[in-house]
């Protein structure tokens, strides 16, 4: 991606993370299929579109941090899974097109469109430049969920 | 020695003349031999056509033959169903006018029994017939006989009995016991492996037949069901995977006449096109539904003749020992519509064999209705309830089917170009250079004639005349002349030189000239086709622009597609035609 090397804001938690990634994987880790699956495709609510939307509002690092403590917790007790991140456009203007939220490591990226986006995200990223959802959330499994802006889920 | 050298001459001459005889007959021969290739290839050629129109005949006589034996299946299975299930067809034909004679009161009550009586005797295991003396004996009131009529009905089919009853009751007006009927009906019935009756009911639902309460107890049945089977997760997956079929087979054609040079440029072109197909399936999807949940109904002249055609239908429905035989008279008639293709029927046959199975479960039977209804004969306002009752296999199955081509689209479209140009007796072969359309048109452009120029000019260069090399040798003789004759005679040896390299030069300059020539011509074509390419290069950046635009034209129907399908949740009653108005009579109050 050398020729283009946009300016990043990385916002890397000293020693925050290391609970919250150890909750999120056991989490993730009972794979009980049918219950979880069904709740994993339950609609996002409100609440939570427009959190994952402030991400790229320009936050400080510590409130970027607590946003997504917070999305953590929402996906782990209400849809029984956490996904990795989000891949979303990114409305900072070009060259960006769109940027992705780790939760595991709390960082945003910004990408432009000659800019290789790292595995599992590059799957969800022709998904979030066609404009037609919220945000995509991408699996430890490499699933990638897209996410309507009524909030509902297209299901693999 | 002149007459030797005269004699020798001659023979020389006559040597001569002989060798031009002997060339002017070979020249002769070598023509006939060709003439004999030129025969022998047009013999080959009209064999090949022969060979061809043999397959052709071969093809056409073994579809001939499949449809006269089809034909003659047809007959056969026609004689066998008469001979078999004949006396079906009686009671049926019997039902219809016995409905009618009640209707109209010109058949006494004794010929009425009569007839159900000996239908009875006559067809043993058939179902309508001792339903037709319960008809009969409740007509002439005959209470205990009505009782046990029924019961032997009900024993022989419950489903058909109950349902019978129930919309002859409909028909006379008795809706309490139309609805008491309907439950028993709704009571037997398996969700999961439903008869091909059912898609009658459904019918009768959409028609508004059997009054408020018949609505609420079909209502809240149906409810049930679909609960108790959308718990298993593999039937509704099968419904959304027939939707999902649906929605692909509204896929536009290859728009590729529209992109010729990105079609021809671009590796990812296939992508493209079959993104863009998709793409534009969204809006003929939209027009179809929209269409379809817009079309007003054309309800028969009279609600009651409407719900009397499906009770037609239920009395004229053939029995499930008859199927077998239905199915294949199906295959056979197929054969003949499909002009003798068995390859093609069998696929027609197996298409609509969903109609023709002994059961369905609920959805599957919803689904049909709203994609097929012709397969279960099921009416447009059928067709209609059942869309929007699907509605949500039908958001699911759009949903991951424009989840599908976007994620589908490639993100790097690149550009390829590997030509061979043929100059004079040489080829000039472009190495393969490629770009990305994700880097500016001009850079790309620059690129791409660099990549020219920098394979070209090596070999135009190459087709230079090597002046150093050719001139190397006649310098050398010149310098020997010069060198060996200067000590006999300066200028003698000055004079020859000059004549040597003089003539050598003259061949050099004229091959050098030629080779000028051949190069001006290279640089020419060689340029013309650079120019070529980057016209391409700039035409195929433009197609894809236009792609895109037009892409994001046809994708951003989608929002309008799902709000429509959407819609269908809340149109799921107001599409019923007879909403709100079913039939009332004044017989209401009457009982059973």
């Amino acid at each position: 991606m050398g020729f283009i090397e946009g300016p990043r804001r990385v916002v890397r938690p000293a020693a925050g993370p290391g609970a919250a990634p150890g909750r999120s994987t056991a989490s993730a880790q009972p794979a009980g299929p049918p219950a979880l699956s069904r709740d994993r495709y339950r609609d996002r609510t409100r609440e939570l579109l427009d959190s994952v939307r402030r991400l790229d509002a320009g936050l400080n690092e510590a409130a970027v941090r607590e946003l997504s403590g917070w999305i953590r917790e929402q996906y782990a007790t209400s849809y029984g899974d956490v996904p990795v991140g989000f891949v979303a456009v990114c409305r900072l203007g070009p060259p960006f097109v769109d940027h992705r939220l780790s939760l595991f490591h709390t960082i945003i990226d910004h990408f432009a469109p000659g800019d290789p986006m790292p595995e599992p995200f590059a799957a969800a990223r022709m998904l979030v430049r066609s404009g037609a959802y919220e945000y995509v959330e991408v699996y430890a499994g490499g699933t990638v969920l897209p996410v309507l802006d009524d909030g509902s889920v297209v299901r693999p | 020695m002149s007459e030797v050298d005269y004699h020798l001459r001659r023979q020389v001459d006559r040597v001569n003349s002989l060798v031009v005889r002997l060339g002017e007959q070979v020249g002769a021969v070598s023509g006939q031999v060709s003439a004999v290739g030129q025969a022998q290839q047009e013999t080959r050629t009209e064999l090949q056509q022969l060979r061809a129109d043999f397959m052709t005949f071969v093809r056409q006589a073994e579809l001939t033959a499949n449809i006269q034996q089809a034909e003659t299946r047809v007959g056969v299975i026609q004689d066998k169903m008469d001979h078999e299930f004949g006396h079906h067809k009686v009671v049926r034909r019997s039902a219809v006018g016995m409905l009618q004679a009640f209707d109209t009161g010109l058949v006494s009550d004794e010929t009425v029994r009569n007839v159900g009586e000996q239908l009875m005797i006559q067809t043993p295991r058939y179902w309508l017939a001792p339903a037709l003396i319960a008809l009969s004996s409740w007509a002439a009131d005959d209470q205990s006989l009505c009782e046990r009529a029924v019961e032997e009905a009900f024993r022989r089919s419950p489903d058909r009995t109950s349902l019978f009853f129930a919309l002859v009751l409909r028909r006379q007006g008795r809706h309490a016991g139309a609805v008491r009927w309907l439950r028993h009906y709704l009571n037997v019935q398996d969700p999961a492996a439903l008869g091909r009756e059912f898609a009658v009911i459904l019918e009768s639902i959409s028609q508004g037949a059997f009054g408020a309460a018949g609505r609420e107890l079909l209502r809240d049945t149906l409810a049930t069901w679909r609960e108790t089977l959308l718990a298993d997760e593999a039937t509704e997956t099968a419904q959304v995977t027939r939707w999902r079929a649906e929605i692909d087979s509204m896929r536009a054609p290859s728009a590729q006449a529209d992109f010729p040079r990105l079609a021809a440029v671009s590796p990812e072109w296939a992508q493209l096109d079959a993104v863009l197909s998709s793409a534009r399936a969204q809006q003929a999807v939209l027009d179809k539904y929209t269409a379809m949940m817009a079309r007003e109904s054309e309800p028969s002249d009279r609600i009651e003749d409407a719900v009397d055609d499906i009770l037609d239908r239920l009395v004229g429905e053939y029995d499930d020992e008859e199927l077998p035989l239905r199915r294949d008279l199906a295959f056979n008639n197929a054969v003949i519509d499909n002009g003798g293709d068995r390859d093609a029927a069998k696929q027609a046959v197996d298409i609509d064999s969903a109609s023709l199975e002994e059961t369905l479960d609920y959805l599957t039977v919803q689904t049909t209705s709203a994609l097929n209804p012709g397969a279960i004969g099921a009416s447009p306002a059928t067709q209609r309830l059942s869309v929007a009752a699907c509605h949500s296999w039908f958001k699911r199955a759009h949903a991951s089917f424009s989840r599908d081509y976007r994620a589908a689209i490639p993100p790097d479209v690149g550009a390829y170009f590997a030509t061979t140009h043929g100059v004079g007796a040489q080829t000039f072969a472009l190495p393969p250079w490629s770009g990305s359309f994700t880097t500016p048109l001009e850079t790309l452009e620059a690129s791409l004639a660099a990549h020219w120029d920098g394979h070209a000019r090596p070999f135009i260069d190459s087709l230079a005349f090597p002046w150093r090399q050719k001139a190397l040798l006649p310098g050398g003789i010149v310098l020997a002349v010069l060198l060996l004759f200067s000590p006999f005679h300066v200028g003698f040896a000055f004079v020859a030189a000059l004549i040597v390299g003089g003539v050598w030069a003259l061949v050099l300059h004229n091959r050098a000239d030629a080779a000028r020539k051949l190069q001006e011509t290279a640089r020419q074509s060689l340029e013309r086709a650079k120019q070529e390419s980057v016209g391409t290069l700039r035409a195929a950046r433009a197609e894809l622009t236009d792609w895109q635009s037009r892409f994001q034209r046809a994708d951003a129907v989608e929002a309008a597609t799902r709000a429509m399908i959407a819609s269908l949740a809340t149109a799921a009653h107001a599409s019923s035609p007879y909403e709100g108005r079913t039939v009332t009579e004044p017989a209401e109050e009457q009982t059973s």
